[in-house]
């Protein structure tokens, strides 16, 4: 190889590299700038870590998940009927799992109990995947001292896939002075228990919720190595604190193809003894949570508040008998 | 697999230059099917369905020129070249054609056959092979370097529309395959500028583009400032998609070691129309100039038949591009603007030259890009309502809105004061791109001009220097860092 390529390719290399660094400067540079949709979500994470319930120093049970619990559970209604002061603790579920656990492991304290809903989509979970532009925007504003923990090549892969438009959208929303951040705020009604009280009547039909069955229970699930990690983790700790740990389903509406269907049973299966290997107890069955259309609000994730009422009430027989 | 995507950037073309240099060290022959058998992969990854069509009409179209060749003299050589055209056309008709015929015809059934990818451009590629072999411009090259020349993945999908006698002597001297400094350096920095240009000026553009045309379908009524950004967005989109991939695939053939032809010439500098189809899409407005408006008698004719076989070659040239009245309408209006140029020409060509003074030339610029620009409208709309939709909006037909602070003006019932876009359609972070998109169209030199290439000469390759490799590297990382997120788009010239 003659030394005009070595210098070449060194040049080329040393370009690479100046974009790269380049790239992470602009970012680093709009960490404290928040893009309009990480304003949405903080504040609805925000609702739920100023909760009196998390400061509880008696034992609590948090229901956690994505937004399926958002919009399936009523916390209020749990603690009503056990006497146990309990949290909705669901979000986005483009949150991605990791990040729920991060912000709710600094809460935890011996004897809580955490009951766990994951949408299907959360198996199959990649740090370097198919990024949700959720995650990707709040790890690049208000959570960035989360993404701070993960390893390094994920927080490459992180930054590199962040789009361009996240940092104009961040520069634009700073620097304009007309715009104040605060209108992208969350304005759903969001009660002390974490609950969402805006979902009151049905919003999608049928004939939408029979079209759209979830393409993620109809294929195979197979885990990701980075979700057996996330979860292993969160069970370990959670052993180590003395805080019980219950799986569940997460609410979806009862589409015929669901039903008989060799692969979404086999799924099931693959779900239970995954959560069974760690030894993480599954209450009810997956059809418990899946309901007629007349529950559900705007997606088949989503239960208005008569289906939230029937979730929760079958939830909650499910678990008393764990109560102490 | 697009250029653009990692499945592309990190296994498929690595895996390809491991091979190359594993099979050169054998056989050009061998490094040859290794080309052979990765383009065909490259084309199935698309959809293995269509792959036995292409490699059918290579096996077809090779048989038929062989057949050619053999009766070069005898009538029969001619009624075998048209049957290869018909071959050709037919197939050509029914995968792209048949079923805008049928709902032309307001029939109750379709074939909805899926449209082959690249099926346009390797069946203008073969008809052009069969002509030159029945003229005895080329001779019948061997099987394995007339797979090569059709089957070639850099331009295979997209272009450019590679000639018999631009590729076949390149593969009859064993250049494919062999690398040399100058060829690879220049192939590396020609890809990274292609790649900048796609994933980050093309597709950064987009949505702008996206959300206002699916608006005018909608059937929302678009304000003169909006149907403007659209369309030149739209314009803008189209030029650095289409330049990308033209410069990716010639980067791309000269890491291989083969040079493909310039198919884009900073287009948009054009001073007239005519200019305008030298610099864009120049393969394609070569082949429609030899193989179609010659034949029909080109100018020689007299002027009024001279405009009529350019208005019958561009309307054809639309349909080309898609089965669509709204194709048809882009090439109508491209051969209007080129007959009424030629007309326009006949007229003043003997007369005293005018000095060509920077403002003139400056002047007929803008007014080829505007009036390019405005029949990107039907190019890009799903029908002609909403094109002519977007039109009446360009001038200013659907009203005019002007920001609320004016609205102390006595301007009439056109004029309304509901802000300039209404619609919220236009995001106004992405509308501050324009201006720098339109400065680097205009002013800055292309990606052949920074390199010092030459695609036109002999004394094509220059090594790029060390500065040129260093921003290559620039762009590089930008372009590969878009692979990186969630969306990935088709180069526009895909679908053709």
């Amino acid at each position: 190889m003659k030394s005009s390529n070595f210098k070449n390719l060194f040049f080329l290399l040393i370009g690479i590299f100046t974009a790269g660094v380049s790239w992470e400067v602009l970012l680093f540079f709009v960490k404290d700038k928040p893009v309009p949709n990480a304003v949405f979500t903080q504040s609805i994470i925000d609702a739920k870590l100023v909760s009196e319930v998390l400061k509880s120093e008696n034992p609590k049970v948090l229901f956690v998940g994505g937004s399926n619990v958002l919009f399936g559970v009523d916390s209020k209604q749990f603690s009503e009927s056990t006497g146990i002061p309990s949290l909705n603790f669901g979000f986005a579920a483009g949150m991605g799992p990791e990040l729920i656990l991060d912000l709710i492991s600094n809460h935890l304290s011996s004897e809580d109990l955490v009951v766990m809903n994951w949408e299907y989509e959360h198996f199959r979970f990649e740090r370097s995947g198919i990024i949700d532009l959720t995650y990707l925007n709040l790890l690049m504003s208000y959570q960035h001292e989360f993404k701070r923990k993960l390893p390094f090549i994920d927080q490459r892969h992180l930054s590199l896939s962040t789009p361009f438009s996240h940092f104009r959208e961040a520069v634009l929303c700073h620097f304009n002075p007309l715009v104040d951040n605060n209108i992208y705020r969350c304005n759903w009604l969001i009660d002390n228990e974490g609950n969402v009280r805006s979902n009151k009547g049905v919003q999608i039909s049928k004939k939408e919720l029979i079209a759209s069955p979830s393409s993620l229970l109809t294929t195979e699930i197979t885990f990701t190595s980075d979700i057996k990690d996330i979860f292993s983790n969160f069970v370990k700790d959670c052993r180590k604190r003395n805080v019980q740990l219950f799986a569940s389903w997460p609410n979806t509406f009862a589409n015929p193809v669901y039903f008989e269907n060799e692969i979404v049973d086999a799924n099931i299966k693959t779900i239970r003894r995954f959560w069974n290997s760690m030894g993480v107890e599954v209450v009810g069955n997956y059809k418990d949570s899946m309901l007629e259309s007349e529950y559900f609000f705007d997606t088949s994730y989503h239960l208005n508040a008569e289906g939230v009422r029937l979730r929760t009430e079958k939830l909650t027989s499910q678990l008393k008998p764990y109560l102490k | 697999m697009l250029f653009n995507e990692q499945t592309f950037l990190f296994y498929f073309f690595p895996v390809v230059i491991v091979g190359v240099l594993v099979f050169r060290l054998r056989s050009s022959y061998l490094t040859s099917w290794w080309i052979i058998l990765t383009s065909f992969f490259f084309y199935g990854f698309h959809g293995w369905q269509h792959l036995p069509l292409l490699i059918l009409s290579v096996l077809v179209n090779y048989g038929i020129g062989l057949g050619i060749e053999k009766m070069a003299v005898k009538r029969s050589g001619h009624n075998l070249l048209i049957f290869g055209i018909v071959c050709n056309l037919l197939i050509l008709a029914i995968y792209k054609y048949a079923d805008f015929i049928i709902s032309s015809f307001h029939l109750a059934y379709s074939l909805n056959l899926t449209l082959p990818l690249a099926i346009s451009f390797f069946t203008f590629q073969q008809i052009a092979y069969l002509i030159d072999v029945r003229k005895g411009k080329v001779t019948t090259p061997s099987f394995t370097n007339y797979c090569t020349f059709i089957s070639f993945f850099p331009q295979l999908i997209a272009g450019p529309i590679v000639r018999c006698q631009g590729m076949i002597p390149q593969l009859q001297k064993g250049l494919l395959g062999k690398l040399s400094s100058k060829n690879f350096w220049s192939g590396i920095c020609l890809f990274s500028i292609g790649l900048f240009k796609k994933s980050c000026l093309a597709d950064g553009i987009r949505p702008l583009v996206d959300v206002i045309f699916s608006a005018s379908y909608d059937g929302i009524t678009l304000s003169l400032a909006e149907a403007w950004v659209a369309v030149l967005s739209f314009g803008l989109q189209i030029y650095f998609d289409f330049s990308a991939y033209s410069e990716m695939a010639l980067g791309l053939g000269l890491i291989l070691g083969l040079r493909l032809p310039l198919n884009f010439d900073s287009p948009y500098k054009a001073v007239n129309i005519v200019d305008f189809w030298r610099r864009w899409h120049i393969t394609l407005s070569e082949f429609l100039r030899d193989y179609l408006y010659k034949p029909l008698g080109g100018n020689r004719l007299g002027v009024y038949r001279g405009v009529f076989n350019v208005l019958l070659v561009m309307l054809l040239g639309g349909l080309w591009h898609g089965a669509g009245l709204t194709f048809i309408m882009w090439g109508f209006i491209h051969g209007c603007m080129i007959g009424f140029y030629h007309f326009f020409r006949s007229f003043t060509q003997n007369k005293a030259q005018i000095k060509s003074a920077l403002l003139k030339k400056l002047l007929a610029s803008f007014v080829t890009f505007m009036t390019v620009n405005a029949a990107w409208v039907f190019f890009r709309s799903e029908n002609m309502n909403s094109a002519f939709g977007m039109i009446k909006s360009m001038i200013g037909l659907n009203g005019i809105s002007l920001p609320r602070s004016f609205d102390f003006l006595p301007l009439g019932e056109l004029v309304s004061f509901d802000g300039i876009f209404p619609n919220q359609t236009v995001d106004l972070g992405l509308l501050a791109f324009l201006p720098v998109l339109l400065a680097i169209v205009w002013f800055a030199p292309n990606a052949y001009q920074l390199l010092r290439l030459n695609p036109k000469k002999d004394s094509y390759i220059v090594m790029p220097s060390f500065q040129i490799i260093f921003l290559c590297g620039l762009l590089l990382f930008f372009g590969i860092k878009v692979s990186f997120e969630t969306l990935s788009y088709d180069f526009i010239y895909f679908r053709f």
